[in-house]
């Protein structure tokens, strides 16, 4: 029902360019796009809504290339993956700083998210892609094919990420008393 | 990697799964939207220019112009008619409309 809604108000994006209707997939979307964000670059709020705006205005200006092969949710998370993969790259170039540095740059936690500090600090002990995955399949649900779609690759690449994704964060969960709970 | 481990895992993800507020974010992005930036480029410049003939009128700025161009004529006539190079007059003026004509070209 929900992906029928999603076709209807794609598809009056495609043919009338109507902004009523973008405006409702952003409204629906932008929680998970933003948290996706958020994420990546462990707790960036500014750098995480401007990189979701780049994400939702691409999305627009391609979106007569949605052919409904996969979820728009699917959709747009490939496109916040590359989003967010061009702006390192970007970084990278510009700094030729090594991925460690690019991950204490995106380490640039704001006061109002003390909360989640302990999900970004467990995050930042994992590599980028691993991090993508990780949330992806624990916090957003999306399965394995899924994500394999999102970040062009295997699953079973998918998969290897997962596996040391998970190991990293047990260490880190042990060593902060998570496994007594 | 044990069972209590994943399980462990999934809880502290699912815990810290939070909804985030709007507050005025889809509002951001639909201003930013390319076409809808175009229309309200386009409506500017509509308004500027309306603007600018309006004015153009009001201030019967069309009189300065011509009192330019008269004044411009008449310098040329008196001064400049005694040695007028027609042959000159003539290449310049073919060579000019050959410019337009190629200007016209390139618009279509």
């Amino acid at each position: 029902m929900s992906q029928l809604n999603d076709i209807s108000l794609v598809a009056q994006v495609v043919v009338f360019k109507n902004t009523r209707a973008f405006d409702e997939l952003v409204k629906k979307y932008q929680s998970a796009i933003r948290r996706f964000f958020l994420n990546q670059t462990l707790g960036d709020s500014e750098l995480s809504d401007d990189l979701a705006q780049e994400t939702f205005i691409k999305a627009y200006i391609n979106i007569a290339s949605f052919k409904n092969l996969s979820n728009f949710s699917t959709w747009l998370y490939r496109i916040a993956y590359n989003v967010f993969y061009d702006y390192i790259r970007t970084r990278k170039e510009t700094a030729e700083i090594d991925a460690r540095e690019v991950d204490a740059i995106h380490n640039t936690e704001q006061e109002n998210v003390g909360q989640k500090m302990d999900v970004y600090q467990s995050l930042k002990t994992l590599k980028e892609v691993e991090r993508t995955c990780v949330t992806l399949f624990y916090m957003e649900d999306v399965s394995i094919e899924k994500i394999a779609g999102i970040i062009g690759c295997p699953t079973g690449t998918v998969k290897s990420h997962l596996s040391r994704g998970k190991e990293k964060l047990a260490v880190y969960l042990k060593q902060n008393g998570y496994d007594r709970n | 990697m044990t069972e209590i481990n994943e399980k462990t895992i999934n809880q502290f993800f699912k815990a810290e799964k939070k909804e985030i507020e709007d507050n005025g974010f889809s509002r951001r992005v639909i201003r930013h939207l390319p076409d809808r930036s175009k229309k309200l480029s386009d409506i500017w410049s509509i308004f500027c220019s309306a603007i600018t003939i309006i004015l153009f009128f009001i201030f019967k700025a069309y009189e300065v112009i011509l009192n330019i161009l008269r004044e411009a004529f008449n310098g040329a006539m008196e001064t400049g008619i005694a040695h007028l190079d027609l042959k000159s007059l003539l290449i310049v003026g073919v060579v000019l409309i050959g410019f337009g004509v190629k200007k016209v070209c390139q618009l279509e």
